[in-house]
Formats: C-alpha cells, sequence, structure tokens
C-alpha cells in the first residue's frame, strides 16, 4: 500500500495555497461581503472550471471578477450578451485590410484570462453556443486557423432570475458546461452600510496585482495532486447516483420530482472541485465536508424537476439537502 | 390414414342418409330395424311442455356387443329436417350394462322449443361400419303456450329478468378470497402491533440491548479482531468511527451517520458532555479522519489509545445519562 506522509502533503499544500490568503485578503479589500460569491470564485479558478452566476442586479458580480482579474494581473474583458449580438462579436472574425490587402484576423473579447459574460440568457442560440463551445474545448476558430485561448480561462456567465420575457433559457445541455452555478443574496445590514461607507469615501479602494497567470496555473496543478481516498470517491458516486435513483437511496418520495439527474460530468465536477476546496482550507486530501460544501453549486444546475416538483415548489436546493441528509457519510 | 379415411367415409354417408331424409314428403315412414338391434325404450321425460321448457328424450337400445354404432349429431337432423325445435345438448351415449354378450346403450338429447304446436320429433339416424343407416323412431311432442285469460285479464308491469341462484362452486372462490385477505389483513395488523410493542411475530418480547451496551460490545469486538496490529488501520479507525457514530445515533437522536466528523461535534457541542471527553472523541474524529481519507499512518500510541477513548466516551455519556435519570427521579 501506497503510504502519504500526511505532514509532508499538507506542508506542501500549506505552501502552495498560501496565496489563496492574499487574494481574499485583497479581495476583501474591496468586496464587502459575498464571502460564499469569492470562495466559489476561487474554486472555479483552481478546478479549472467555470461559473454561473444567478442573482439580481448590483451584487457585485462584475466587481467580483474584475477585482480577481486584477490581483491575479489577468486580462479582463466583459461581454453584454443582447439579443442582436452575434458569434463573430464574441470569438472574433476575419476583417479585410486595406493596407495589407489581404484578412487578418481580429479576436473577440474571450480572448482573455477572466470573461464576464453579462447576462447570457439576453441572446440567442448560436451565439450562446460559440461561447460555451470555447468554455469547453478552450480554443477557438477563426477562419482556418484554430486560436488556444489564454491560461488560466475562466468565464463567468450571469443570469438574471427575474425578467424572463424575451430571453433564451440555456438547455440543459449547455448549463452542465458550468462547473458552479452560484446564486447570490444580498448583503447583510451592516455589509450594506460598508458598502456606502467605501463609495461615500473620496477615493474607492483598488486591489493590488499580486499574482501571476502563471501562479494560478502552477496551482492548478497542485489542486490536482490533492488526496481523495475511494471512500470520498465512493461518496461522491452515491450522491450523484442519488439524483439519479433516488429511490435506491430510500429517497422515494424524490423519485417523481425529478425528471433526470446529474450527469457523470457533475461526479467530475463534484470531485475536482472538492479538491479545489480542500486546497482552499489548506488541506492535502479530501475529507466529506469538502464535498458537502460544494455540492449545492455542483449539483442545483443539473438536476431536472418534474412539472410536480414545479408545482409544489419543490427546488433543487431542497432535492440536494435531502440527499446529503440520507446518503451515508463515510 | 386408414381411421381418416373412415372418418371421412362416415361422415359422406351421414350427410347423404341426411339428405334422403330431408327429401321424404311429409309422413310417417316405417323403416324396419336390422335384426341384431332392440330398442327396448324410447321415451321423452315430458309429453307436453310450455315454451322454453327443456325435455330429456331417452332411448335404450340393445345390440351385440361387436357391434359398433354411430349416431349422427342430432343438432345436424333437426337442421336438415327443419324442425321447430332446439338442441340444448346434443346426443350422448351411454353404455348401461354388459352380460351375456349383449350390450345395453342409452342414447339421451336435451330439448326445448320455442314453437307452439304438436310434433313428432325427427328420427335418430346412427350408421353401422357395415355401411347400414339407422332410424330409430322418435315420440311425440307438445309444446304449448300459457293460457290466457283473456276475459279477466291485467297488465302486469314488466318483471325483472331473473337470476339464477348463485351455487357454491360460484361461491366459494371469493369466499376463500376474502378470507385470505381478511387473514392477510389480521397478520399484517399483528406484525404492525407487535412490532410497536417491541415483539417478534410470534408475540415474544425482542430485547434490545441498550446504545452503550452495543457500542462497547462492538468496540471490544474490533479490539479483539488485531487490525491496525495487522496494517488495517484505515479499516480499524472505521468500524471505530462507526460504532460512535452508531451510539450517538441511538443515544441522542441525531443522524450521525450521515453527518460529516465536525457536524457530529457540531451537535453535540449542547449535550452537557465533560469537556474532556469532548476534546478527546474530537481528536479520535480528526485521526479516523486522517487515517480513512488521507493515508495516514498513526502512531502506535495513537492506535491504542482510539478504542480507550471510544470507550470512555461511551462509558462517561452513559453514567452522565443515568445519574441524570436518578436525579430526575428523586425532583
Amino acid at each position: 500500500m501506497e503510504t502519504v506522509n500526511i505532514k509532508e502533503l499538507n506542508e506542501r499544500i500549506q505552501k502552495e495555497s498560501a496565496f489563496v490568503d492574499i487574494i481574499s485578503m485583497e479581495m476583501n479589500k474591496v468586496i464587502v461581503g459575498q464571502k460564499h460569491l469569492v470562495e466559489n470564485l476561487l474554486i472555479g479558478l483552481l478546478a479549472d472550471g467555470h461559473i454561473l452566476l444567478e442573482g439580481m442586479p448590483g451584487l457585485a458580480k462584475t466587481l467580483a471578477i474584475n477585482t480577481l482579474a486584477n490581483i491575479v494581473d489577468a486580462k479582463f474583458s466583459r461581454i453584454q450578451f443582447t439579443p442582436d449580438l452575434l458569434p463573430a462579436d464574441v470569438i472574433g472574425t476575419m476583417i479585410y485590410s486595406q493596407k495589407s490587402e489581404q484578412f487578418q484576423v481580429k479576436q473577440g473579447p474571450i480572448f482573455a484570462n477572466f470573461v464576464l459574460a453579462d447576462e447570457i440568457n439576453r441572446s440567442p442560440a448560436k451565439v450562446q453556443s460559440a461561447l460555451l463551445e470555447a468554455m469547453q474545448e478552450r480554443q477557438v476558430t477563426i477562419g482556418d486557423n484554430t486560436y488556444k485561448l489564454p491560461k488560466p480561462f475562466l468565464v463567468m456567465a450571469t443570469q438574471n432570475p427575474v425578467e424572463q420575457e424575451g430571453t433564451y433559457p440555456l438547455p440543459e445541455a449547455q448549463v452542465d458546461r458550468f462547473m458552479l452555478k452560484v446564486v447570490v443574496s444580498y448583503p447583510k445590514k451592516e455589509e450594506e452600510k460598508l458598502i456606502i461607507k467605501m463609495h461615500n469615501a473620496r477615493e474607492f479602494p483598488k486591489a493590488q496585482a499580486m499574482l501571476k497567470p502563471e501562479d494560478i496555473v502552477r496551482a492548478r496543478e497542485v489542486v490536482k495532486d490533492v488526496y481523495m481516498d475511494e471512500k470520498i470517491e465512493k461518496y461522491i458516486v452515491d450522491i450523484v447516483y442519488a439524483t439519479r435513483t433516488p429511490e435506491e437511496y430510500g429517497l422515494g418520495k424524490l423519485k417523481d420530482l425529478i425528471s433526470y439527474g446529474a450527469s457523470p460530468r457533475a461526479s467530475i465536477s463534484l470531485a475536482m472541485a472538492s479538491k479545489a476546496y480542500a486546497f482552499i482550507k489548506r488541506r492535502g486530501y479530501v475529507i466529506p465536508e469538502d464535498v458537502r460544501a460544494v455540492c449545492y453549486e455542483v449539483l442545483r444546475h443539473r438536476i431536472g424537476l418534474t412539472y410536480e416538483a414545479e408545482a409544489e415548489n419543490v427546488t433543487t436546493e431542497s432535492i440536494i439537502t435531502d440527499i446529503i441528509n440520507t446518503v451515508e457519510v463515510p | 390414414m386408414k381411421r381418416l379415411q373412415y372418418i371421412l367415409l362416415l361422415a359422406l354417408m351421414f350427410a347423404g342418409a341426411l339428405q334422403v331424409r330431408a327429401q321424404q314428403p311429409e309422413q310417417v315412414i316405417e323403416i324396419p330395424l336390422p335384426g341384431w338391434l332392440q330398442v327396448k325404450e324410447s321415451a321423452i321425460s315430458r309429453d307436453s311442455i310450455l315454451v322454453g321448457e327443456q325435455v330429456v328424450w331417452s332411448t335404450v337400445m340393445e345390440m351385440p356387443q361387436e357391434q359398433e354404432i354411430m349416431f349422427a349429431p342430432y343438432s345436424a337432423v333437426v337442421e336438415a329436417e327443419k324442425a321447430p325445435i332446439d338442441v340444448v345438448h346434443d346426443i350422448q351415449i351411454d353404455t348401461l350394462a354388459i352380460k351375456n354378450g349383449k350390450k345395453e346403450l342409452q342414447a339421451r338429447i336435451l330439448l326445448t322449443s320455442f314453437d307452439s304446436g304438436y310434433y313428432k320429433l325427427p328420427l335418430m339416424v346412427a350408421l353401422t361400419p357395415q355401411g347400414d343407416t339407422i332410424y330409430l323412431d322418435s315420440p311425440f311432442l307438445d309444446v304449448t303456450n300459457t293460457q290466457i285469460d283473456t276475459a279477466n285479464f291485467v297488465m302486469h308491469p314488466l318483471k325483472g329478468q331473473a337470476r339464477y341462484p348463485l351455487t357454491v362452486k360460484e361461491v366459494l372462490p371469493w369466499v376463500a378470497l376474502g378470507v385470505l385477505v381478511l387473514l392477510l389483513g389480521y397478520l399484517l395488523y399483528r406484525y404492525i402491533r407487535y412490532r410497536r410493542e417491541n415483539r417478534d411475530f410470534f408475540g415474544k418480547p425482542i430485547v434490545q440491548d441498550p446504545p452503550h451496551i452495543v457500542a462497547l460490545r462492538e468496540l471490544d469486538k474490533i479490539r479483539g479482531e488485531k487490525l491496525w496490529q495487522n496494517g488495517k488501520e484505515k479499516l480499524y479507525y472505521t468500524g471505530i468511527t462507526d460504532t460512535l457514530r452508531g451510539y450517538i445515533e441511538a443515544r441522542y437522536g441525531v443522524g450521525a451517520m450521515e453527518m460529516t466528523s465536525s457536524e457530529i461535534m457540531e451537535s453535540l457541542k449542547g449535550r452537557d458532555i465533560e469537556e474532556r471527553r469532548y476534546s478527546e472523541l474530537d481528536g479520535l474524529f480528526r485521526t479516523a479522519d486522517l487515517v480513512k481519507f488521507a493515508k495516514y499512518v498513526p502512531q502506535v500510541d495513537e492506535n491504542e489509545e482510539a478504542i480507550p477513548v471510544a470507550v470512555r466516551f461511551v462509558n462517561a455519556t452513559f453514567e452522565q445519562e443515568l445519574q441524570q435519570e436518578k436525579q430526575n427521579g428523586e425532583e
């Protein structure tokens, strides 16, 4: 049996994950509250996954990713999705140059380390597809050439939970490409008072560039080394399977409420996100707490509800709660 | 093949005989019987019936034992002759007796009629293997209508459909089913009641050990298995923590089996547990998590101390509860 020196592993993780505290500190300078959002941004960043954000306007979604880009000293771009947006506006196109008398490639805003796709559901399917394909493949083809997207590459797409009229909801297959779906809520009273104070001050605080994109790429490799025991793997598989066949886990009452369960991509995402969470917590191994901590964000957009569930106001969150309260922890 | 040919030949002969009978004029023809056949009796159960009532025509005949005879279906005869009667049960042959080289056969036909009148029933037709056609004489049947006294006739409302009384054969399966359902219902009721009363199927009380006894027994078993001494630390710590989780679940009613270590410790915070035991348990869970999820190989003294820590926690919480119960009793 291969033995892992836990002391050595933890020391390595302590050393490599030191920047997490730096990022958190710098983020806290600018973002008040929204710890959950910041934590999930880090998870997405470290686990090489994309994030779908759902929340009302004005909840510091753009500010959060912009600040993260500043801290990492990375390129940030924002794409406002509108009904008349075209795929070329996202990925780029070929432009004829009169000077050189030939076509030149004009790269789109997707060629950035951090991309904010604001209100992604306001654009038609072809634009959504262009973005989601780039997210998955991490490369874009313009004309005859294929261009690799920069590393790290993190897309944070936002959706507004209200004003659904005239929107193009993301199909299930597309939503599945997002590793996490984070629901952003309003700040607390005290936090909101602090926000006002910060805005009333002469100068709004600005995050400093503390890291290089290469540091994130290196950290990702370390995250992959975080040890995950077979027991944890089984726990993850049990949770995901319980979304597909709840009756096998003594959750027969959920059978009629779930139209489809989470995909194998959910298992992969749950494992990767758990590792990233363990890394953030400065641990070299995954424990069940890590899985439970990321469970809602990984699964909430991957479970389909039936009409019956919607009629009874059952949410995917309540289904996940039932599942994690029933599946035996190793 | 020969049998088939024989049957086909007989069928053709029957058809021919019936055809001949049908073409004959409406008159009584005396057709002599062969010498070997003697009709001993030919009678109907009732001479006169009301329309729709049934009557049995029975014919008893005697013939040599070896003589074969085959009767034509009487419904075919009736059909051919267009007689105003209906065959309810076609011809049925019974052997009544065999003695002195002779056999006595009885042919029975159940008949009815829906046309009133006085009829001579069509003759019974039989064939021999030798190719002879035999016509057996038939009795007369009087079919009458209900006489209506037109002078004192009073209209009555239509009667409902008459139902035959149910027979035991019809009722018995339903009765058996009912009894079975009642029996199953009773057994289910008994099972649920006994389960609630913590008794087995036969009503004997099930003795359930209190949680601390179960936990201590389990811990003792784990100690006896010498798991960590054989390099099975993971199994050793899994066994200990699972036992403790089961104990905590039974003792405090929290779903410890579905909780993580920190959640379990959080749920025990307000339980008035001795500080030292609480921190010992916390340490044990932390070490167990490292062993279970981080391939951590604990020191020998950590392994040796694991079971005593678990036992001390079980004993302390059990004794504490006993004291509380005592105090409550005194109050």
